[in-house]
């Protein structure tokens, strides 16, 4: 008897915690309807306290002109994978930013809204560099717009040639000259190399190109001759594996430290740069960066850094397209570039710059063609990871160059 | 009698609900996409065998189960032994037991992010506690890369997981050693059993159960190891320093191959299954000899 009234007791409990539910559910709903707001989600990996602080900014302008909408905002460093997931269970940002690798499966797969049509109407191919372009088209199709422009450049401390009397190396054979110099006088960390990745595949833009690249043919003789201009890097002590394969922002407080002689990375952290050393010694830029080869393809890689794109199923793809727009349009790109970003209209707002390092850069890629970029940034992140690993192997001594070479071809 | 059983099937539906939902549909759905190719966009496409074959070709699975075999060996060694003597440390002394326990402890307390960022802030090339301290010590030759060398990180990540686990298994056998009758020890020592001769001999022997379930447990969290791993080495890209699980979530959420994630998951349930079964094997053995 005892029993049964247990049994009838939650049997009630639990039909009353259900229809309960259902009733906030439903109440839930009815509410939203009501209010007729739109709330847009938006993410990417850049963290709203760091690199893209003006992107709240940016929302609370577009809220003030459009009261029915509300743009949530998320930037975690976990953010491709968190992109990945939601993707896979159907349930992707109405706007987000991406890595060219993952954007180039999402177009594959027909889940990015095409933007060739907001492109041809708000004549963005006019404003912006050629770049964009390049970087977003896919099968004669544009699927996003680029963040920024972020050029590889090669930063240097000024302080420490000045002290060591040395001028910025322009070719090769002057690098391994400073490098040995530098070495001479214990200077023990030339060149930073966190992602070694980036340095090859700055080297085989000079010696390959990208074309080839693309098709993964690993006997390409620019490719191999780019992995020999790295052993030699390597064998020199230019490239040295005491700070191989350190996280990018452990290698920060390095350089801050004043450690490191020259830093070849891309702009996106010039920023984070200029922070670590605080004032306590100058930053420069060696333009156009070190000739490797005599005659290189490309001098200069550039990319077009995240992208921004849409789901081609969006709940709200309206709202989210008019954002998109207003978030492209000259009046956010000049508040960009007064951050110190540099913007894929760059010619027209590199007056807004106010770091020197990065207007440097600006004015240097206001006359410099945009259409090299890094093949790195075409491959699947598992080469991209495998080619990483395999570099940090022949640093370390334990694979050789060409070794890599081979095993990538496997 | 029909309606106790009712009434038990009500009270254990909840739980396992939850079970089967979490647990074992999980294990299920793995197994079926390890016969799949699914890059969590498109469709999924049968593929057999495929990806184990892809699998037993592939260096970083290599890398990743060798990785597992030196943590199952050096992990699970070290951890027993140093639970083993701290615990036999810690009973012998007479004051301030209490207080060496709390501190023996504490490390197990420490989530294992914060253990990560720690050691990877000691272990820095440039301004790393242990590379400053060789310096001082005039041991320079000794400063390495620590980080960046995926064989040397490996076996960072296991005295790291060591000097985390070490305090459970401390525990666990302390209590085992102190539920020793305490005349068979003294025993011993009329006769004249030196200190290592009565551990060798008296302690370890009676530790026997709880020494099968800390090594069987240490062991499964060998293969498991996930964490400690991930924060060390997921950013730098040190291929060398896999292991299955990292190889796992790598393959899955970054390269966007969740049939061969899969895979790898199922071989890594096989390899879990082997140690448990082997476990509840020798325990049930050792149990009905002790019955008879």
């Amino acid at each position: 008897m005892k029993n049964q009234k247990i049994k009838v007791l939650l049997i009630v409990t639990l039909i009353i915690a259900i229809s309960g539910t259902s009733f906030a559910a439903g109440q839930g709903d009815a509410g939203q309807t009501k209010k007729e707001t739109v709330t847009l989600r938006m993410a990417s990996y850049w963290s709203t306290d760091a690199r893209a602080a003006y992107i709240p900014k940016i929302i609370e302008m577009y809220e003030a002109n459009n009261p029915g909408v509300t743009i949530e905002y998320t930037g975690t460093k976990t953010h491709m994978d968190d992109l990945k997931r939601l993707f896979a269970v159907g349930d992707p940002p109405d706007i987000f930013g991406t890595t060219r690798t993952f954007y180039k499966e999402l177009a594959a797969e027909g889940l990015l809204y095409d933007l060739t049509d907001a492109y041809e109407e708000n004549n963005w191919l006019d404003r912006f560099a050629p770049i964009v372009k390049a970087w977003n088209e896919i099968d004669g199709r544009l699927y996003g717009v680029s963040g920024q422009i972020v050029p590889t450049v090669w930063h240097y401390n000024k302080d420490m040639f000045e002290k060591y009397g040395l001028d910025t190396p322009s070719t090769l054979d002057e690098l391994l000259d400073v490098s040995a110099k530098l070495q001479a006088n214990g200077v023990e960390w030339v060149l930073t190399n966190a992602q070694l990745v980036n340095i090859y595949g700055a080297i085989s833009c000079q010696t390959a190109g990208i074309g080839p690249v693309i098709d993964e043919d690993w006997t390409n003789p620019g490719l191999m001759e780019a992995a020999r201009i790295f052993q030699e890097l390597v064998d020199s002590g230019t490239i040295n594996s005491s700070i191989t394969g350190l996280d990018l922002a452990a290698t920060f407080p390095i350089w801050g430290a004043g450690e490191v002689a020259m830093f070849p990375m891309h702009t996106g952290v010039t920023t984070s740069l200029l922070n670590a050393a605080g004032g306590s010694f100058e930053t420069d830029l060696i333009f156009p960066g070190v000739k490797y080869v005599d005659d290189p393809i490309a001098m200069y890689s550039v990319s077009g850094g995240m992208i921004w794109a849409m789901p081609s199923d969006g709940e709200y793809t309206d709202a989210a397209l008019d954002f998109f727009e207003y978030s492209v349009s000259p009046d956010v790109m000049d508040l960009l570039a007064a951050q110190g970003e540099l913007t894929p209209d760059i010619r027209a707002n590199a007056e807004n710059l106010t770091d020197p390092v990065r207007l440097k850069s600006a004015r240097y890629l206001e006359e410099t063609s945009f259409d090299s970029m890094m093949f790195v940034d075409f491959v699947s992140t598992r080469i991209k990871d495998q080619i990483n690993g395999l570099l940090i192997q022949v640093v370390n001594g334990e694979i050789k160059a060409e070794d890599m070479m081979r095993q990538l071809g496997k | 009698v029909i309606q106790k059983r009712t009434t038990k099937w009500f009270f254990l539906f909840p739980a396992l609900l939850i079970y089967t939902v979490f647990r074992v549909l999980p294990i299920f759905a793995s197994l079926v996409l390890s016969v799949f190719e699914w890059n969590g966009l498109g469709d999924a496409v049968f593929v057999g065998l495929r990806n184990f074959k892809e699998l037993f070709v592939d260096r970083y699975f290599y890398y990743a189960l060798r990785n597992n075999l030196k943590l199952m060996v050096f992990f699970v060694a070290g951890t027993v032994i140093v639970g083993l003597l701290l615990a036999y440390f810690v009973d012998t002394i007479g004051r301030g037991k209490g207080a060496f326990r709390i501190m023996l402890f504490m490390p197990v307390l420490l989530s294992n992010l914060v253990t990560g960022l720690i050691w990877k802030w000691a272990l820095n090339p440039s301004y790393g506690l242990l590379n400053d301290g060789l310096k001082a010590i005039g041991m320079e030759h000794l400063i390495q890369n620590w980080l960046g060398n995926g064989d040397i990180l490996v076996w960072i990540i296991i005295i790291m997981s060591v000097w985390k686990s070490y305090g459970r298994v401390f525990v666990m056998i302390l209590a085992g050693i102190q539920g020793i009758p305490e005349e068979i020890s003294e025993a011993a020592y009329i006769d004249g059993a030196k200190e290592w001769q009565r551990l060798w001999y008296i302690t370890i022997p009676m530790l026997k159960p709880i020494m099968a379930v800390v090594i069987t447990l240490t062991l499964i969290n060998a293969f498991r190891s996930f964490d400690i791993f991930y924060i060390m080495t997921n950013q730098a890209v040190v291929e060398t320093a896999y292991v299955l699980s990292t190889y796992l979530y790598k393959s899955g959420m970054n390269y966007m191959q969740f049939g061969y994630a899969s895979a790898i998951a199922v071989i890594q349930l096989i390899l879990v299954m082997a140690v448990a079964i082997l476990y509840f094997r020798t325990f049930t053995n050792e149990k009905v000899r002790k019955t008879r």
